[in-house]
C-alpha cells in the first residue's frame, strides 16, 4: 500500500480546490457573473466573524486544555484577547470604515448580529452536507465486502 | 408631554424587544458551544448530562425562535434551521441505515433497512429540491433572506467536499478506485443540481437571483474557512508556544532492588508464564 506521506499521492489533495475552481469557471461561462457589487462586503465580514467567533469558541475549548494542564490562564487570556481583537476590529471597520456595511443592515451592531446568524447558517450547511458526503461515502465503503489483511499461506 | 410619554413608551418596548430576543435567541446561541465544550471536557459525574441537556433546550429555543421572539430579525436563522432539519434527518437517518446494513465487522441491521435508507435519503434530497421549486421557507410573508444562502452553500459544499472524499478515497484507500467513482458521480450529480438550481426559476425565486446569490455564497464560505483557519493556526501557536515554556519533568530514581521484586511479582502473578 503507498502510505499517506508518500510523494506521488499528495498532488490528489489539489482535487478540491480544482473542483471549486471548475465549478465557478463552468458557471462563469455559462451564465457570466451577475450582480456581485457585494462580494468583498460580504467576504470581509464573514472573515472577521467566523475568526472572532471561532477564536471564542477555542477560547472556551482551552478550559478542557486547562484541565490536563494545572489550569494556567495564560493561553486562555491569549485566545480570549484574540477573539476581543476581532470582535474590535470588526465593530471599528463597520462603524468607521463605512464601507463594510451590508445595504439591509442600518448599524454596526445590526451588522455584526446579521453576521453571526449568517455564519451560523453557512456552518449549518457546510456540516450537514459534510454529513451527507461522509456518509454516502461511508455507504460506498461498507457496500463492498472488505478484503482480508493478509493472504492464506498457500 | 404627549411626545415625552410616547418617546419613553416606544423607547420601553425596544428594550422589551431587545431583552426578549437576548434572552431567547442570543443567550442559547452562546450556551451551545459553551455546553458542547462543558460536556465534551469531562465524561464522569453528572455534567456531560446536563452540558447535553443545557446544548438541546438552547438548540430547542433556537429552533423555535421564530414564534417566540417574531419581532427580532435574528430569528430567521432559527426559522431556516428549522425548516431544513425535516430533510436533515431523513438523509442522516438514510445514511446510518445503509452504513450498518452493509459488510460491517460489528453487529448491522436487518437487510430490508437498506432499501429504506436509500429511500430514505433520496427523499431526503427530493424534499430540498423541492422546498427550491415550489415552497421555499416562508418568514414574514416572503422567502427567508437565509434559504437564499443556506441551498447555494449546501450545494457548493457536497461538491467540494466530494472532491475532497474523492481525493482521500485515492490517496489512502488501498484499491478504492470504483468507490472514487461512484463518488464522482455522486459529486456530478450535485453539479447538475446545481446547474439546473441557476438556470431554472423556482415558484418564488428566480434563476438570476440564485446566481448573484451563488457568487455572494462563495465569498461567504471564502472568508469564513480562511477566518477559522487563521484563528485555528494562532490557537496552535499559543498552545505550542506553552508547551515549550513548560519545564523539562523531573527524573525518577533507578528502581531499588525491593520495589524490583515487587515488580516481578506482580508480573508473575498477572502473566502467562510469569513464573516461570
Amino acid at each position: 500500500m503507498t502510505p499517506l506521506t508518500s510523494n506521488r499521492r499528495w498532488p490528489l489533495l489539489v482535487f478540491p480546490m480544482l473542483g471549486c475552481l471548475l465549478v465557478l469557471m463552468l458557471v462563469l461561462f455559462l451564465f457570466g457573473l451577475g450582480d456581485v457589487s457585494e462580494s468583498f462586503k460580504r467576504f470581509t465580514n464573514a472573515l472577521l466573524t467566523s475568526f472572532s467567533v471561532s477564536a471564542a469558541v477555542l477560547a472556551i475549548a482551552m478550559w478542557s486544555y486547562a484541565d490536563s494542564r494545572e489550569r494556567p490562564m495564560a493561553p486562555i487570556f491569549a485566545i480570549g484577547l484574540m477573539a476581543m481583537i476581532g470582535g474590535i476590529l470588526t465593530f471599528a471597520g463597520l462603524r468607521f470604515a463605512g464601507d463594510l456595511m451590508l445595504e439591509a443592515n442600518g448599524t454596526a451592531m445590526a451588522q455584526i448580529l446579521y453576521n453571526i446568524v449568517q455564519l451560523l447558517v453557512i456552518i449549518s450547511a457546510i456540516a450537514i452536507a459534510g454529513g451527507l458526503v461522509l456518509g454516502t461515502s461511508f455507504s460506498l465503503i461498507t457496500a463492498r465486502q472488505p478484503e482480508p489483511l493478509f493472504n492464506e499461506e498457500e | 408631554m404627549d411626545n415625552i410619554y410616547s418617546l419613553s413608551t416606544s423607547a420601553q418596548a425596544l428594550m422589551e424587544e431587545f431583552l426578549q430576543a437576548a434572552l431567547l435567541f442570543w443567550l442559547p446561541l452562546i450556551c451551545l458551544p459553551f455546553g458542547t465544550v462543558l460536556a465534551l471536557s469531562r465524561k464522569e459525574g453528572r455534567r456531560p448530562v446536563i452540558a447535553w441537556s443545557v446544548v438541546f433546550l438552547a438548540f430547542m429555543m433556537i429552533l423555535f425562535s421564530w414564534v417566540t421572539v417574531p419581532a427580532s430579525d435574528s430569528s430567521a436563522g432559527g426559522h431556516l434551521l428549522l425548516s431544513v432539519i425535516g430533510p436533515t434527518i431523513l438523509m442522516g437517518l438514510g445514511c446510518f441505515m445503509i452504513i450498518f446494513t452493509g459488510k460491517i465487522p460489528v453487529r448491522r441491521l436487518p437487510e430490508p433497512a437498506r432499501p429504506v435508507g436509500l429511500i430514505s435519503l433520496i427523499l431526503g434530497v427530493s424534499w430540498l429540491v423541492m422546498m427550491h421549486l415550489s415552497s421555499p421557507p416562508i418568514w414574514r410573508h416572503q422567502v427567508n433572506p437565509y434559504w437564499l444562502v443556506w441551498w447555494p452553500t449546501f450545494l457548493l459544499s457536497v461538491i467540494l467536499l466530494s472532491s475532497f472524499v474523492i481525493g482521500a478515497l485515492l490517496m489512502v484507500g488501498e484499491n478504492r478506485r470504483k468507490e472514487a467513482s461512484l463518488m464522482a458521480v455522486f459529486g456530478l450529480l450535485f453539479l447538475g443540481l446545481l446547474l439546473a438550481v441557476i438556470n431554472m426559476d423556482g415558484s418564488l425565486t428566480t434563476a438570476e437571483e440564485m446566481r448573484s446569490h451563488l457568487w455572494l455564497v462563495s465569498a461567504d464560505i471564502l472568508g469564513t474557512v480562511i477566518g477559522i483557519l487563521i484563528a485555528v493556526v494562532i490557537v496552535a501557536i499559543v498552545v505550542t508556544k506553552y508547551e515549550k515554556s513548560l519545564p523539562e519533568p523531573n527524573t525518577v530514581s533507578e528502581l531499588t532492588a525491593e520495589e524490583k521484586e515487587l515488580l516481578l511479582m506482580h508480573l508473575g502473578n498477572n502473566l502467562e508464564g510469569g513464573n516461570k
